[in-house]
């Protein structure tokens, strides 16, 4: 079966910064990925193209097998609309002066769809759907933007949403709602690229899927959530989760030092040559400044350290 | 050290009034880190203005009082306030890019508010504060703002707030939009500066930050203290149901079980219910919560404790 999108080697270069380097991806229908990573590491950038909407400096962006940047492709209305996207700031991507139920429906009419508007404001759980129709962005809370947001990709009945930090601006205690409204349309048929830096929420929609660790614009372990998660390999993502506190006062207040050597993340302009990590892993040895590793399998997962499962 | 006693203030919109606080009572005792954690629109940000005499120009304070040792911050002049302000209390603001000025050094900065305050400018100072929060002074000192990264930035600010020795620190989600591993280093500096005996106040919606730095916690919701208690007990053995959903849903990165959320929304602050404030989302309501408001008693205000 063909992959929904797959990247190959993709490297996009946003001004001085390599943002993604050799990046390779494949979404297949169904699924649901985590991308997770702290700012700055191209996570974000990884979600736009996937949206095709950057082109790669090196590499090839597929969709459906068709190369999106091949000379002379043109890409039909079906295959754009295959991917959409939410993104973390639902105020700023909802229409602030037309009413919800307006805004769902002008891509139905422009794209000559069949939808039905209530029916999908039914699906998000915003009902009764003509009370939530006739409302203005900022009539609703966060969530119910959210909500919204969701329900105009899914709309279009697309094979797969790219969600860049869904959640982040939702209050706690609605939170969950939102993630397992993604999981039931996960379940009706849409695959899902769920980018975030936040490891808990990533565990709890991606649980049963795939993860990938990104630390300047590389990949740096991938593999399955639960595997990733209990058993990291990579030294930046042991840092990583060595660095979440626990949600519990009394162990949460023993000082633990980080396994780090430096704190601050090196200048992405002038990326560390080897493992783009030695400067700051506690482990590194001469070879890690010299040669950079490449990802590898290790233990069911794929790491890129050369000395990752000897750690 | 620092007692607020039944505050309640409005928000003037045209045509109604919006009750941010409603008759709260809450005291922050000398040397311990008292969290308040809630979500947006719970009256976090409200409550720590008044305390800073910084409140929005529409809000009215209905009634209570605000104790620094005694002296009712409410009816002090505005001369007064300001030199409350870094003297006695200083406030660490979230995204401390905003916090800075972008055409002045830090050194500068940190040095300025001591003149601006008629406090001598002590170097020294400076220098011991910067290497507290792990920053070393030579490169800082000589850089603009936007020559550090958002880490290096709010660790500078948590120096310049420490310049004038003040005995309360105000905590505004200081580590909200910075990376794990940076929100763990700040997290041990909090905490080593509270070793000296310094009064925090935390205000977040962050549980990790609350379990790390937080002796106790006050749960706000919709402007009313629905829970207040030593930070282990409220998280081991929430007794508010608002606060059992909040520590309950947070998904952890282990896998362990969550908890459904709590459906619906805050209530319309413009006219607030006649019962408890949480019945409208509450999985236990009763008819007695929505008849008559819980009071806030031996650190809950619910009518099933």
């Amino acid at each position: 079966m063909l992959a929904l999108v797959e990247l190959r080697n993709v490297s996009i270069q946003l001004g001085r910064v390599q943002a993604l380097r050799q990046v390779n991806l494949t979404l297949r229908a169904n699924e649901i990925v985590t991308v997770v990573g702290e700012s700055g590491c191209g996570k974000s950038t990884l979600g736009r193209a996937v949206l095709g909407l950057l082109k790669p400096s090196a590499g090839q962006v597929f969709y459906h097998g068709h190369d999106l940047f091949a000379p002379g492709f043109r890409m039909s209305d079906e295959l754009r609309l295959s991917v959409q996207v939410v993104h973390q700031d639902s105020y700023a991507s909802l229409n602030p002066v037309r009413r919800v139920g307006q805004q769902l429906a002008a891509p139905l009419k422009r794209h000559k769809l069949p939808g039905s508007v209530p029916q999908i404001l039914e699906q998000v759980g915003l009902t009764p759907a003509e009370y939530f129709a006739a409302k203005l962005p900022f009539q609703l809370s966060g969530g119910q933007r959210q909500r919204v947001s969701l329900a105009r990709a899914a709309l279009l009945k697309p094979k797969l949403i790219v969600a860049d930090e869904p959640v982040s601006g939702v209050d706690a205690t609605l939170r969950l709602a939102i993630l397992d409204l993604m999981r039931r349309l996960n379940q009706e048929g849409i695959a899902f690229l769920y980018i975030t830096h936040d490891l808990a929420t990533a565990r709890y929609l991606g649980r049963g899927g795939r993860m990938l660790v990104m630390y300047l614009g590389q990949v740096i372990e991938t593999g399955p959530v639960e595997m990733l998660l209990d058993n990291p390999l990579h030294p930046y993502l042991q840092a990583l989760l060595a660095a979440l506190p626990p949600l519990d006062p009394r162990r949460a207040r023993e000082a633990r030092p980080l396994p780090l050597r430096s704190l601050d993340m090196p200048d992405p302009t002038q990326p560390p040559g080897g493992c783009s990590f030695h400067p700051r892993c506690p482990y590194a040895r001469p070879r890690c400044s010299q040669e950079m590793p490449p990802l590898r399998e290790v233990q069911g997962q794929q790491v890129a350290c050369h000395f990752a499962g000897e750690l | 050290m620092l007692s607020i006693r039944n505050l309640s203030i409005d928000y003037q919109l045209p045509g109604a009034a919006l009750s941010v606080l409603q008759n709260v009572s809450l005291d922050f005792p000398g040397g311990q880190v008292t969290a308040l954690i809630g979500e947006s629109g719970s009256g976090k940000t409200t409550l720590t203005g008044a305390i800073l005499g910084l409140l929005a120009s529409n809000a009215r304070v209905r009634a209570g009082r605000l104790l620094w040792k005694d002296e009712n911050l409410l009816e002090q002049t505005p001369e007064r306030l300001r030199q409350f302000r870094w003297r006695q209390a200083s406030v660490v603001f979230q995204a401390a890019q905003g916090a800075w000025n972008p055409s002045l050094t830090i050194g500068q900065q940190m040095l300025d508010t001591c003149a601006d305050h008629g406090f001598p400018a002590h170097q020294p100072r400076r220098e011991m504060l910067l290497q507290q929060v792990r920053l070393t002074p030579e490169r800082v000192i000589a850089a603009y703002p936007h020559q550090l990264s958002g880490g290096m930035r709010q660790r500078a600010l948590i120096a310049m707030s420490l310049m004038l020795e003040p005995e309360l620190l105000i905590l505004d989600e200081p580590t909200t939009a910075l990376d794990l591993i940076t929100q763990s280093y700040i997290f041990d500096i909090l905490a080593e500066i509270h070793q000296s005996g310094l009064t925090m106040i935390l205000v977040t919606h962050d549980l990790a930050a609350v379990a790390r730095l937080a002796d106790r916690v006050a749960v706000l919701y919709a402007g009313t203290v629905v829970e207040v208690g030593p930070a282990g007990e409220i998280f081991e053995n929430p007794r508010h149901p608002y606060t059992q959903v909040l520590i309950r849903s947070a998904p952890d990165v282990h896998g362990g079980e969550v908890a459904r959320g709590a459906e619906g929304l805050p209530p319309d602050l413009r006219q607030r219910p006649p019962g408890c404030i949480f019945a409208s989302r509450c999985s236990q309501v009763i008819e007695r919560c929505r008849a008559e408001v819980p009071p806030l008693k031996e650190g809950v205000a619910c009518w099933h404790w």
